[in-house]
């Protein structure tokens, strides 16, 4: 049976959110960042960074010995003297440049996981006007710190523009990315343990001019070992899409993510339409309707109010 | 954010009959801004990226020393490396080049090199 569900007046203090479990929204259909830690099912209180070959050795022995990860990018770890800023906003296939290596150790009972993984961009293309406005920012970096004197360098700026540069260095008009990862056991227990792998392929298309952003996401992951014969294989196929509008005090986003259990032979699917209107400064309306991945009880609406709270302090003089 | 300082001086022998250019590259995917200047001279001689810049006649800058502030941003996410390429056309050894590291992205280091021209 449809449900729907009004709830007349809220006090959100973060963002609002519907999540439910097994809900997937389109933000979600991203690679993990280290394919090794997700085949884990554990997060790393610490990463290691090795930057040299001699470092990566040392991390390497102390991740073996005592449990815990490393993640690294060999290519840079010898420096690139005549691989300059504009070369790699330039470079389409940054295949060596994004290569990282993932790997990780932790004990479970008597047995050591061990899990390494890769992830890689295949395809980084900006569009003319993005790449332009990554090059003003850039030079607008440069004039900040021509400075003589180090210590006249204005960091505070330096920090804003840095952050608006990452910004703008994350609107790619396409993005294509692969990642993959095993895990495996030793120990006493061997026989009886399991071991997991896995891969990730991610396409996003942003258009410039267009509010559009367009996601597909294949994950396919297999379990071999000590498993029921029905539980080895899972293999998710996502895509989606979000058409979004924005003006001074309205925007209205619409979301479709469609999920494709392969294994299972089903499929998923989820719709909204989130609307915000700005009441006045620190209060804006909030209407969204939709339907979840749920078979049933899957309509949902939501009409509420967000009331802002502000950071500033007031001051008397 | 922090800033880290390092001071270095380099010797070059000039080409006397031929005009001395400078070009500065900021490698390793981070973003650098230059000031160059003559040391106990009140003029720059130029400011940002420098490209091709015309130091003058060999002759003329024998004695001479150029002071280059190169201060780097590490706006690069996979590494904290930092390396600059200070190349001189016409001078021997034309290429000087400094590796260093920050802790953290986003920190920035900062050469100040002393060229004394031969």
């Amino acid at each position: 049976m449809k449900k729907i569900c009004t709830i007349g007046c809220c006090l959100i203090v973060a963002t609002h959110s519907f999540s439910q479990s097994g809900t997937v929204k389109l933000n979600d259909l991203n690679m993990p960042s280290s394919p090794a830690f997700v085949l884990m099912d554990k997060s790393p209180a610490s990463i290691e960074k090795p930057s040299s070959p001699r470092a990566l050795g040392l991390s390497l022995i102390n991740v073996w010995k005592n449990s815990g990860a490393i993640e690294f990018t060999p290519y840079w770890f010898k420096d690139r003297p005549a691989y300059t800023f504009e070369d790699n906003l330039k470079k389409q296939t940054p295949i060596l440049q994004t290569f990282a290596i993932s790997a990780a150790t932790a004990k479970v009972d008597s047995n050591t996981l061990i899990a390494a993984g890769f992830r890689t961009q295949l395809v980084r293309i900006y569009s003319a006007a993005s790449a332009a406005k990554i090059l003003a920012q850039k030079k607008k970096i440069v004039e900040l710190l021509s400075q003589e004197n180090p210590d006249d360098i204005d960091q505070a700026a330096v920090n804003d523009a840095k952050n608006e540069l990452n910004n703008l260095q994350s609107k790619v008009s396409f993005n294509a990315e692969l990642a993959g990862a095993y895990m495996g056991q030793s120990g006493p227990a061997k026989a009886l343990a399991s071991t997991k792998a896995g891969c990730w392929l991610n396409l996003r298309y942003t258009p410039d001019k267009f509010p559009l952003d367009i996601v597909v996401l294949a994950r396919y992951s297999w379990t071999t070992g000590n498993v029921s014969a029905a539980g080895k294989d899972s293999a998710f196929f996502d895509y989606g899409a979000n058409l979004s509008y924005q003006d001074k005090s309205f925007d209205v986003a619409i979301e479709y993510v469609n999920r494709r259990d392969i294994s299972a032979k089903q499929g998923y699917d989820r719709f909204a339409l989130v609307a915000n209107y700005q009441l006045m400064p620190g209060i804006v309306a909030v209407a969204s309707v939709g339907k979840d991945f749920k078979k049933v009880d899957n309509v949902f609406g939501i009409l509420g109010i967000k009331f802002g709270i502000s950071k500033e302090y007031a001051k008397l003089k | 954010m922090a800033l880290k300082k390092r001071k270095e001086t380099v010797d070059l022998t000039v080409v006397k009959k031929q005009n001395i250019l400078l070009t500065i590259t900021i490698g390793n995917a981070q973003i650098g801004g230059n000031v160059v200047r003559f040391k106990n001279a009140t003029d720059t001689l130029g400011k940002g990226e420098i490209q091709n810049l015309d130091l003058g006649l060999g002759t003329d800058l024998v004695g001479k020393t150029l002071k280059v502030t190169t201060n780097i941003l590490d706006v690069n996410d996979q590494t904290n490396g930092i390396v600059v390429t200070y190349f001189f056309h016409n001078c021997d050894p034309a290429g000087t080049m400094f590796h260093d590291t920050v802790s953290n992205d986003g920190d920035i280091f900062s050469f100040i090199v002393e060229f004394n021209f031969n």
